[in-house]
């Protein structure tokens, strides 16, 4: 009895206030036995990380097109309009002149209402996967924001985005793909690329491309541009244009979620670590700043224990936990 | 990047035309909360389909004062608890706390940068009994008091607290298993 009642404090001391009296009984409980105090820290540390609960990958786009076909008869009356009048111009031939051009007119009207029929995303609160009517797959790291035509009706298929965007683009070799921000514009068939535009008031613009080539040029100046590759990366600053020897393609971790450390300094592959696990990481105690550290794989969807416990090993070091999601490295040596 | 203030006096002005940024800026959020409680992606799937109908159907006489975020997030609350009541599940049968176990279909895949203990944690709440895992929803992400929840699924307070008791036992397992494989 008199566990089962301990047990219903703890847990109401989860959630709410104790009375006084229980929380002497819960402190008196805890101080009994040192088996009692590592079993309350078992509740509380369960129901603490148990807040993060959560699931991701909600298909977004998905549940919109299902969602419009219940809203639809309010929300479509454009494209009623325009199926109406197609059987009408093939019935009568003789005066088909005066109607064709009814069906300019009135198709005029249609291309202009389409163009208003621009979707825009922002990633506000986390990144954000969306397929595009021509197949094209998008990924808005969290801060972006893209927007497209909900059918791409015109000879080159055009995007405008801000931020970080990654693109997996369907092959149509009849209509370009073109990707645009504030100071660039890209150009491609069919390839898969990420553009970074999140630092454009410094004038700066990367573009990264893991598969084909990329068409990359500057929107204020046409003839400055640069055909990249697969596994090369390019950057617009300021007015110049140029590849970037060393690439670095753990900038776009947020969607490989692929780690690779081939001779970088400590110190540069510390950054890269803390911005995709989005943690805190403190090299200033530690002699293996400038240090070159390579590993020798690359991390795919590595916890970022794993890549700690390597880099333990790899530079001699120590690696203490300070806090949620704060680290401290100390000691080590250049190898 | 828009902000939400701003999303929100556009969804005033024009609540048509604003519509679509609405949802595409908040779906993902909606089906979090509901996912949380009620641990069925495509259940939750249905709840978050209802809850953005009726935020299209309210759109041009709705008055809201705080914030876009806040409102969907009591509409969620609210739907989610009235899904729950729709099953009419005979709750009073299982307030055994030596509850039979049915394991549930794994959910969908967990975020990344979720530690490993979390991972163990998130996978023992959803091995949880279904009606377990709902009360358990209700008491850590909704912040409902074992009276509220009592009161809202008509049942004894006795058995909200049973269950609770087994949910926190599954998690602290889970969290000594954790501690062992570490």
């Amino acid at each position: 009895m008199e566990n089962l009642d301990i047990e219903q404090i703890i847990l109401k001391s989860l959630a709410e206030k104790l009375s006084e009296d229980e929380v002497q009984r819960l402190e008196s409980w805890r101080g009994a036995h040192p088996g009692n105090e590592a079993e309350y820290q078992a509740y509380l540390t369960s129901w603490d990380h148990a807040g993060h609960y959560s699931a991701s990958g909600w298909n977004t786009e998905r549940a919109w097109l299902k969602l419009q076909d219940r809203i639809a008869p309010e929300n479509q009356p454009v494209k009623v309009h325009f199926v109406k009048r197609i059987p009408l111009l093939r019935r009568i031939g003789s005066v088909a002149a005066v109607f064709l051009l009814l069906a300019t007119i009135t198709y005029g009207v249609f291309e202009l209402t389409q163009k208003k029929a621009f979707q825009s995303v922002s990633a506000l609160e986390q990144d954000l996967e969306l397929n595009l009517a021509d197949g094209t797959m998008v990924h808005l790291k969290q801060g972006a924001t893209l927007q497209y035509p909900e059918e791409f009706k015109r000879k080159a298929r055009m995007v405008e985005m801000t931020g970080q965007v990654y693109f997996d683009v369907a092959r149509d070799e009849q209509k370009p793909f073109v990707v645009t921000t504030n100071r660039t514009k890209v150009t491609v068939l069919g390839t898969a690329f990420a553009v970074d535009a999140s630092d454009e008031q410094n004038l700066v613009t990367n573009l990264y491309v893991t598969e084909g080539s990329v068409a990359f040029q500057s929107k204020r100046n046409d003839d400055v541009k640069l055909t990249v590759q697969a596994g090369q990366q390019a950057r617009l600053e300021g007015n110049q244009l140029r590849p970037i020897k060393n690439p670095e393609f753990n900038d776009i971790a947020w969607h490989t979620n692929t780690l690779e450390f081939r001779n970088m300094r400590t110190e540069d592959a510390v950054q890269d670590i803390s911005a995709y696990y989005h943690v805190e990481i403190d090299l200033s105690g530690s002699l293996v700043r400038d240090c070159a550290i390579t590993a020798p794989l690359p991390f795919q969807d590595a916890p970022l224990d794993d890549v700690l416990e390597i880099m333990k090993v790899l530079l001699d070091v120590d690696i203490k936990k300070t806090g949620p999601g704060r680290y401290v490295v100390e000691g080590g040596k250049c190898k | 990047m828009e902000g939400e203030e701003k999303l929100l006096a556009r969804f005033q002005e024009d609540p048509e035309k604003a519509f679509p940024d609405v949802f595409r800026a908040y779906y993902s959020t909606v089906c979090d909360q509901v996912y949380r409680v009620l641990g069925n992606p495509s259940e939750v799937e249905d709840v978050a389909q209802d809850i953005f109908y009726e935020l299209y159907q309210k759109k041009d006489q709705l008055m809201i004062r705080s914030s876009l975020r806040a409102y969907l997030k009591r509409m969620a609350r609210t739907r989610t608890l009235n899904h729950i009541r729709d099953k009419k599940w005979k709750w009073k049968e299982d307030e055994s706390v030596l509850d039979h176990v049915q394991d549930r279909d794994a959910p969908v895949e967990m975020k990344m940068d979720a530690g490993k203990l979390r991972e163990y944690l998130h996978a023992a709440i959803d091995r949880l009994p279904p009606k377990c895992r709902i009360i358990f929803g209700l008491k850590r992400f909704e912040g409902m008091s074992n009276r509220e929840i009592a009161d809202q699924l008509g049942i004894s307070v006795k058995t909200v607290e049973n269950q609770m008791t087994t949910a926190l036992k599954r998690l602290t397992s889970a969290y000594r298993q954790y501690r062992e494989d570490e």
